[in-house]
This record gives structure tokens, sequence and C-alpha cells, in this order.
């Protein structure tokens, strides 16, 4: 289905100026149909949460935002469609940008990186070490062990947790 | 409300709109029956199932209204699909004596699973299911089985018509290493509390409060009803099993479990109960597409649901974990000793939920089939 189909088929019960908001993004932003899809599952997920039209949350602020910011529209695409996601799964958002923030308060620098799966499924995190010398692993590492030491790291993984 | 539903309801046979024979199955034993427990209703033979299918069309709910009743050729025994690679599985078996549900819950697989083969079938030739069980029983006379019949069909939503009971109960009341499960949503029992299941029949509800059933099934026996029939058949020398399967997060869903846990306990002995299962609400891509197309603005696409490691999309980790916990908990303070599952679960949510996988399906099967 291309876009234009996807679009006339989704929003055959809006009205016209709401189809006309979401022909507006469309238009400026590019998706492409799969991600097009994607934001219309979400819409309409959030009106029946909500209870109010799935159309309703494209006068948000932060999809308004990521609507106006500069850069190519691709960028803005999947600013506005994280804006959108975030919206859509309100619990999933909060507990990653708390686990973002417990990882840079373990302030282990900037050649170590610590990632949950995604959506936090299957419990886990990644932590990337990148070392160009001894000196500069040991150094990541004698990081990680303060922050074992300081407890931080039981935090972190707490939120992997219930 | 439940109260309300529950004084409200008065218990009901089935009754569809119209019975289509598959031809050369009219004197059939269960043909006869069905002829018999539904004078009113119309019966029209066909040459055969495809011509059943033709003749009801492409409406998933319209074609709930109308039977088949079709012999089946080919296996009527398979492992159960939550065996899928990745998860931790109970070792179970399903038969299948009939396809499809008058009962219309808006998580059930079948919405997608059915997709292309829609008609309400009961199959007239259950003889020939339990014979090909029997080879298996026979040839494996050391092992344990468990084997049910509410995978592609609920086990007693057409009993009252079919008497299906009547043969497979006898069946398994007389193996050694068999034990059977009637998986139901409603309170068709009266067939099952004549005959004697010899501790080697244990029929399931899947349960949940109120409120989930009010979101999410339509033409299920109400809660209250539900547990009268469990109250019942237990009485009658039944084994019961209970799946909280599949879990609805809802408004409310903490206190909905806890008074559904305590209820459930009310009514029945511990000792009565074989097993509780748990299991969250799931959905793959496929029903996630059938489900908004025939109920749009559901509530159930609203939660926080992701895909996990079988593709199936459930509330993201934590949040179906924390479910878990507390009804693993209110289930071990009400109903201590019995025993406790997840359904279609990874070893690593078992672990964080009950602090270690199971040893093994083979373990676990083996465990719940001695209860």
């Amino acid at each position: 289905m291309t876009r234009d189909q996807l679009l006339a088929a989704r929003t055959s019960a809006w009205t016209d100026d709401e189809r006309a908001a979401l022909v507006a993004i469309v238009a400026t932003l590019r998706p492409s149909a799969h991600h097009l899809g994607d934001a219309l599952d979400w819409l309409d997920d959030l009106a029946a949460r909500d209870g109010g039209r799935p159309a309703s949350a494209l006068d948000r602020p932060e999809l308004q935002a990521a609507l106006a910011a500069p850069g190519s529209a691709p960028d803005r695409w999947k600013r506005w469609k994280e804006a959108l996601r975030r919206l859509r799964y309100p619990r999933l958002a909060a507990r990653e940008r708390a686990f973002a923030a417990a990882v840079r308060a373990l302030d282990l620098g900037r050649n170590v990186a610590i990632a949950p799966s995604p959506a936090f499924e299957g419990g886990r995190v990644t932590v990337t070490i990148r070392a160009a010398t001894v000196d500069e692993l040991v150094a990541s590492l004698d990081r990680l062990a303060e922050a074992r030491a300081a407890d931080d790291l039981a935090r972190l993984f707490a939120l992997l947790d219930a | 409300m439940a109260a309300l539903r529950a004084a409200c309801y008065v218990p009901r046979v089935f009754t569809p709109d119209a019975v289509l024979i598959e031809r050369g199955a009219e004197e059939t034993p269960m043909a006869r029956r069905c002829r018999e427990r539904l004078p009113d209703v119309p019966f029209t033979v066909v040459e055969d199932r495809q011509a059943a299918r033709v003749a009801i069309g492409d409406d998933f709910a319209a074609a709930k209204r109308r039977l088949v009743l079709a012999e089946h050729r080919g296996s009527f025994l398979g492992h159960c699909p939550a065996g899928t690679r990745g998860l931790r599985c109970c070792n179970y078996l399903m038969m299948n004596f009939a396809t499809n549900c008058p009962m219309d819950c808006g998580y059930c697989f079948l919405q997608e699973y059915l997709a292309e083969n829609l008609p309400l079938t009961a199959y007239v030739n259950p003889g020939a299911a339990l014979a090909e069980v029997a080879r298996v029983l026979d040839k494996h006379g050391d092992r344990r089985f468990r084997i049910g019949t509410g995978e592609l069909a609920d086990s007693l939503a057409l009993d009252p018509l079919t008497d299906l009971s009547a043969d497979i109960v006898p069946f398994f009341a007389a193996r050694s290493n068999a034990l059977l499960e009637l998986k139901t949503k409603t309170d068709a029992i009266d067939g099952l509390v004549a005959l004697d299941p010899k501790d080697r029949v244990v029929v399931s509800w899947s349960l949940a409060p109120e409120a989930a059933v009010a979101l999410a099934e339509r033409g299920t026996t109400p809660i209250a009803a539900r547990l009268a029939a469990a109250r019942r058949v237990a009485a009658a020398g039944y084994k019961v099993g209970i799946h909280f399967d599949p879990m609805i997060e809802h408004a409310g869903w903490e206190e909905g479990y806890r008074d559904l846990v305590a209820t459930l306990a009310a009514a029945l002995p511990a000792a009565r109960v074989a097993w509780v299962s748990m299991g969250a609400l799931r959905f793959s891509s496929g029903l996630r597409r059938a489900v908004r197309a025939r109920f749009p603005g559901s509530p159930l696409l609203t939660g926080e649901q992701v895909r996990s490691a079988d593709g199936k999309w459930r509330d993201f980790q934590p949040l179906r974990v924390a479910m878990y916990r507390l009804v693993r908990r209110y289930v071990e303070e009400a109903l201590p000793d019995v025993p406790l599952f997840l359904c279609m679960e990874t070893p690593e949510v078992w672990q964080r939920v009950f602090g270690a996988a199971p040893l093994g399906e083979q373990a676990l099967g083996a465990r719940l089939a001695a209860r």
C-alpha cells in the first residue's frame, strides 16, 4: 500500500480539517508508508486510550516542536515519530529516560557505553568499551569498578526489573 | 456490576442459527444428537467442508453462529504452540475435536489463525481421535502425558450439543499415563458431572477480573458462574485448573486480581486445584491487524506492548513481571502448594518472577502431570 493509499484508508473517518493537518505533516516530513502506518496505529491507540480523536495528538506541543525543528525531513520525521512514541508509550519512555540518566550519573567517560535491550525485553544490558591502548581499557575498567563500589551499577540494573 | 451480571445470568446452551452437515456425516451419532437437541434449527447437507466454507462466507462473527459437522481427516494430535523456541514450555499436547468457538474474545488468536478457515466445526469422528491417542499412550507407556482439547476451540462450549465429554472422559479415566485437560470459559458442565473421571481429567477455566472480561470477552460466561461450575466439577471428582491468561492490565487490575484470587480460594479447596498458570496478553502482528480491523479503538491494544523474543507483542517486560509477581503473591497466599507456572514466557522472565527458571519442559510437564 502506498503512503497516499494508506492515508486515504486510515483517515476515512477523520474530518477534512483533521486529514488536512496530517497530510501537511506527511508532505513536509515524507515518511515511508511503513513508518506512517506505525504513526497511524499510535494515533488510533492514543485516541482509544485517552478518549479523544486520532488527530487530537497532532496538536501536542511535543509534535509541533519536532515538526518546526531545523534539519532534514528524515531527521525531523525521526524526532516527530519519537515524540509520538513517547506519548504512546509513556511508562516505557520514562524508564528509558531514567536509564539514560542513570548511565550519565555513572560518569564512565566517553569510551564506555551502556545500553538496555530494546524496550527492556530480555532484561539485559550491553556494555561497550572502546580502547586504543591498554591504559585506556584499564581506565574504563577502573571507572566501572568505582561505579560498582558506589552501588550506582545496582541502581542501574534495578531499572531492568519490575 | 459482577454480582449483577451473575444474578442476571441464565446458563445457556449455544444455539446456532443453522447447522451444515457434510455429506456422509448425516447419520453419525453426533449429528443425530445435534438434531435431537436443536429441533428448531435448520439443518442443511453440504458436499464437503469447502462447500460449507463458501456457504458461510468470510465474516468472522457471523461464522460463529453456524455450526458445521464434518469428518476430520488427518492427525488430531499435536504439540502446543507454546513450545516456540526460546520460550519455556510445559510439554503439552493438543487434541483438536473442533475448530472455532461460539464466543468472541477480542484477544483470541483464532481471529488470525482461522482467518482463512472460519467455520465453527465439530468433528463427527471423535473415535478416530481417541484411537490415535491410544496408539501414542500405548507406545510410550512409561511417559506421562498432559493432553488438552482447548487450543482451536473451547473444550466445552459445544458439549451440550455434541456430548463429546461422554466419549473422552471415560477414555482418559481408563488411562494411567495421561491427564486430560478441558479448557473452557463456559459453565457447560452438566455432561461432565454425571461421569467418573477417576482423577484423570482436569477441567480448567480461564479467569480474569470482571472489568477485564467486560473489556475483552463477548459471549463468555460470567466469572461467578464459571466458579460455581468449577465448584460442581470439583465435587464430582474432577481436578480444576486455573488460567489467568491472558492477564490484562486495566484500571484497578491489582484489586481485581486480588479479589478474584480470594473468590477463587473461597470457592475451591486448594487440594482440588491442579495448577494455576499466568500468561500475559499477547498478540502476533497479524492478530494486532485483525483486532484493529474488527474492533477499532479496542482498549486491548492501548497497553504498552512491545515486540518480545518470539515476535509477539506483550506489555514491556518490567510491567508484566510486576503483574506476574503480584498475582503470584496472591495465589501463593490463598492457594499454598498449588503449582504455578507461566505460559509462553522466556527463562529470563521465569527467573525474575520465581527466582529460577524451571529445570526443563519435561520436568515441568511431569510435575503438572503428576497432580
